[in-house]
């Protein structure tokens, strides 16, 4: 990787030296563009991962991402409040070039790109503290920044590709420019899912995500494509997640064992309690207490033995609702059938839930998802409740 | 907003403009007693039953704040935001019942089974967003029996269901039905709805008195002088309404019928609401409430909805992403 051609350290120097983000009032604003990402699309491909890019060449595909990557930078306002900072060629360069837009080089692209490419350019920008980082692409792009990047510095989400399905995105590109003049204007951060579909399935038709982890981006609900519209009372989704968990809070029993499964939602209950939250994981709470963290199936097993009294309280994953068999692999059919369904308490975001038809479970214990199957309350506010069915 | 597409009818243009004259004046009450009358006549109810109101929302907004504090108020999910986002702000506590695809069917034993101590009903019947007659008077009536329970059924399109409680109102004090002439009688900018009332509802809503403007009273008036062509563009209506929905299944496109004035359409289309936006057709994106893609389409004259179709079905044949 060191020695591609044409990525020589000099020449980013070189180019960094007119640094313009030097200036204290310019934000430095990163940008990477996946140009393969939503090519599979047009020809009835999901998605353009490994040999699937081949197949879509193959079959005529033409490259998306730089009409979104346009379609973005075109409805950019502002636009002398920040630098833009780029790899070279058509990860970047040649959009911004071409809407005269300035811009500093910090990577050169060989002829063929790669996810790697895309987690280089990212640790690039951390290296140079970029205060924002947009990306184009779908999920799987999504995936690559999330890697070398985490909650570090915030992002934007330019939905291009076939697969978009993290909350992470924003609802489109001209939602994606709206969005940085938020976080321009000092608009605060909150996090969203990246999602992983599984490849195979999902070329099958199949949808089954797993929660991948968070990034960073603007608050601006109405933009990011999960809950599309703020609802009319003005409540934010985290003003939302509080009075979840603040009637969560208020529910909580005594002397009983409750397992949290993995999310933000979860994560505002714990901050309530003043505990830390395994944020892709399970922790097990006790009296207002946290009992032990980034439990396992083994150690959930464990502590059934110790606490006659327990409860698991997980939130369903937006966009497909899944609430066990994705994500929280933790909640084994061995663990849910020590559970039982009576003691399993659902509860997450009002605007995700209210977009879900129905609730899945899958987890691979056909008994086991029967004895969970039915019509299903969500907490999703205080004391407010939306009932859907849960299906295997 | 789901209103027709025509101009009101002279007649009713004409009387507005009665109205217009006088416009120094509060509408007089011998005019509303008149207004109330003629909608007892029209709704098969007792003109004592009539509640009038600036747009059937306010009234839905009133009994709702009046009554949801004390009580659990049960209520659909998707239904018309107004009257959950103001349920949200005063409900002791709320449960909306998901009406799942593929036919939006609403699971009465669980509505059963939920209706436990105090409880609000409110039911939009036909339901917006989805179109669908979720429950038939026969099934509210049997709900009507229940102890401490108040019901509020909203027929704002009952004129295309043909379905209402109306007649429940005599017999059932907890029951209040609410209309609206903003939609069928192409008076949406007069903003008139109105309630027929059980007793308890009645005697709650007493304060509730509204002097309608004098315009919107006038129009009204002359407007239940000529149900017959309301009832002629609501045929109209329901007609385009069926022919619309066979041209997108015969394309194979995912859309779904209503006993309503529009129709679904589960699109795959990115951005449609913003590309049909910029032909010049606007829908309602009503992912916010429904899985993703889901957009509500108001039925229009013949010439619109054939617009609307064949702009439909070029964006979904080019869906490339070059713009
Ligand atoms: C179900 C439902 N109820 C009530 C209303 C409000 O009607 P009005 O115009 O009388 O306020 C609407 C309007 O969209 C509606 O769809």
């Amino acid at each position: 990787m060191m020695n591609w051609p044409g990525c020589g350290q000099s020449i980013r120097k070189a180019e960094l030296k007119t640094d313009p983000g030097d200036d204290m009032q310019m934000k430095k604003i990163g940008l990477v563009v996946n140009p393969v990402a939503g090519m599979g699309g047009s020809v009835g491909l999901k998605g353009t991962d490994g040999d699937c890019y081949r197949k879509a060449l193959e079959m005529g595909a033409r490259p998306v991402t730089p009409f979104r990557t346009r379609d973005f930078l075109n409805n950019l306002t502002k636009t002398d409040l920040f630098h833009f900072y780029t790899a070279s060629g058509k990860m970047g360069e040649d959009i911004l070039k071409d809407q005269g837009l300035e811009y500093t080089v910090i990577w050169q692209i060989r002829v063929n790109t790669s996810a790697e490419d895309t987690k280089k350019i990212i640790g690039l920008m951390v290296k140079e503290k970029m205060d924002l980082i947009v990306f184009v692409g779908g999920d799987g792009t999504a995936r690559d920044v999330y890697d070398s990047l985490r909650l570090e510095i915030p992002v934007i989400g330019v939905p291009s590709g076939v697969k978009v399905f993290s909350s992470v995105f924003a609802l489109s590109a001209r939602a994606a420019a709206s969005m940085l003049e938020r976080f321009l204007e000092g608009a605060k951060l909150q996090e969203e899912e990246v999602l992983d579909i599984d490849e195979e399935a999902f070329r099958g038709n199949i949808l089954s995500a797993r929660l991948y982890g968070y990034l960073k981006v603007p608050m601006a609900r109405e933009l990011l494509q999960a809950g599309k519209k703020a609802s009319s009372t003005g409540t934010s989704a985290r003003e939302n997640k509080e009075e979840v968990s603040r009637y969560l809070d208020e529910e909580m029993e005594e002397n009983v064992l409750y397992l949290l499964g993995s999310g933000t939602t979860m994560k505002s209950l714990t901050d309530r309690l003043g505990i830390p939250k395994t944020l892709l994981g399970v922790d097990a709470v006790n009296n207002g207490k946290l009992l032990r963290s980034d439990v396992n199936e083994k150690d959930i097993l464990e502590l059934y033995g110790h606490y006659p009294r327990r409860k698991i309280i997980v939130t369903p994953l937006g966009g497909n609702g899944f609430i066990f068999g994705r994500g929280s692999r933790q909640f084994t059919p061995e663990v849910l059938a020590q559970t039982g369904k009576e003691n399993i308490i659902l509860a997450g975001d009002r605007d995700k839930i209210s977009c879900l038809d129905c609730l899945h479970v899958d987890t691979g214990d056909l008994e086991v998802d029967k004895s969970l199957a039915g019509m299903r309350e969500v907490i999703v506010g205080f004391n407010e409740r939306i009932i859907l069915e849960v299906r295997y | 907003m789901n209103e027709l597409p025509w101009p009101p009818p002279k007649e009713v243009l004409d009387s507005a403009r009665i109205g217009l004259d006088e416009f120094n004046r509060y509408a007089d009450e011998s005019k509303l007693d008149e207004l109330k009358y003629r909608l007892g006549r029209y709704s098969r109810t007792g003109e004592d039953r009539i509640i009038l109101s600036a747009g059937s929302d306010l009234l839905l907004r009133e009994a709702v704040h009046l009554f949801s504090p004390l009580r659990k108020t049960i209520t659909l999910c998707p239904s018309f935001l107004p009257t959950i986002n103001s349920a949200r702000q005063t409900a002791g506590s709320m449960t909306r019942i998901r009406l799942p695809l593929p036919d939006f069917r609403l699971d009465l034993e669980i509505l059963e089974r939920e209706i436990k101590g105090p409880c609000l009903l409110v039911m939009d019947n036909p339901n917006n967003p989805t179109g669908k007659t979720v429950i038939s008077p026969t099934e509210v009536e049997k709900l009507l029996q229940k102890q401490d329970l108040m019901v509020i059924i909203d027929e704002a399109y009952y004129e295309f269901s043909g379905v209402t409680c109306a007649e429940l109102v005599d017999r059932y004090e907890n029951l209040m039905v609410t209309r609206t002439v903003d939609k069928v009688f192409s008076l949406a900018g007069a903003r008139m709805g109105y309630g027929l009332a059980g007793d308890l509802f009645l005697k709650e809503l007493s304060s509730f008195f509204i002097y309608l403007p004098r315009v919107t009273m006038y129009a009204v008036l002359a407007a239940l002088e000529n149900v017959d062509i309301m009832l002629e563009r609501v045929e109209i209506v329901k007609e385009e309404r069926d022919r619309l929905l066979e041209r997108f299944l015969h394309e194979g496109i995912e859309a779904y019928g209503t006993s309503a004035n529009f129709i679904l359409i589960r699109s795959s289309i990115p951005d449609v609401v913003d590309e049909l936006k910029k032909r010049g057709i606007l829908v309602r994106d009503i992912s916010d409430q429904m899985p993703p893609g889901f957009i509500r389409v108001t039925i229009g004259k013949r010439e619109e909805n054939g617009i609307f179709f064949r702009e439909y079905l070029q964006l979904s044949r080019n869906r490339s992403p070059s713009h």
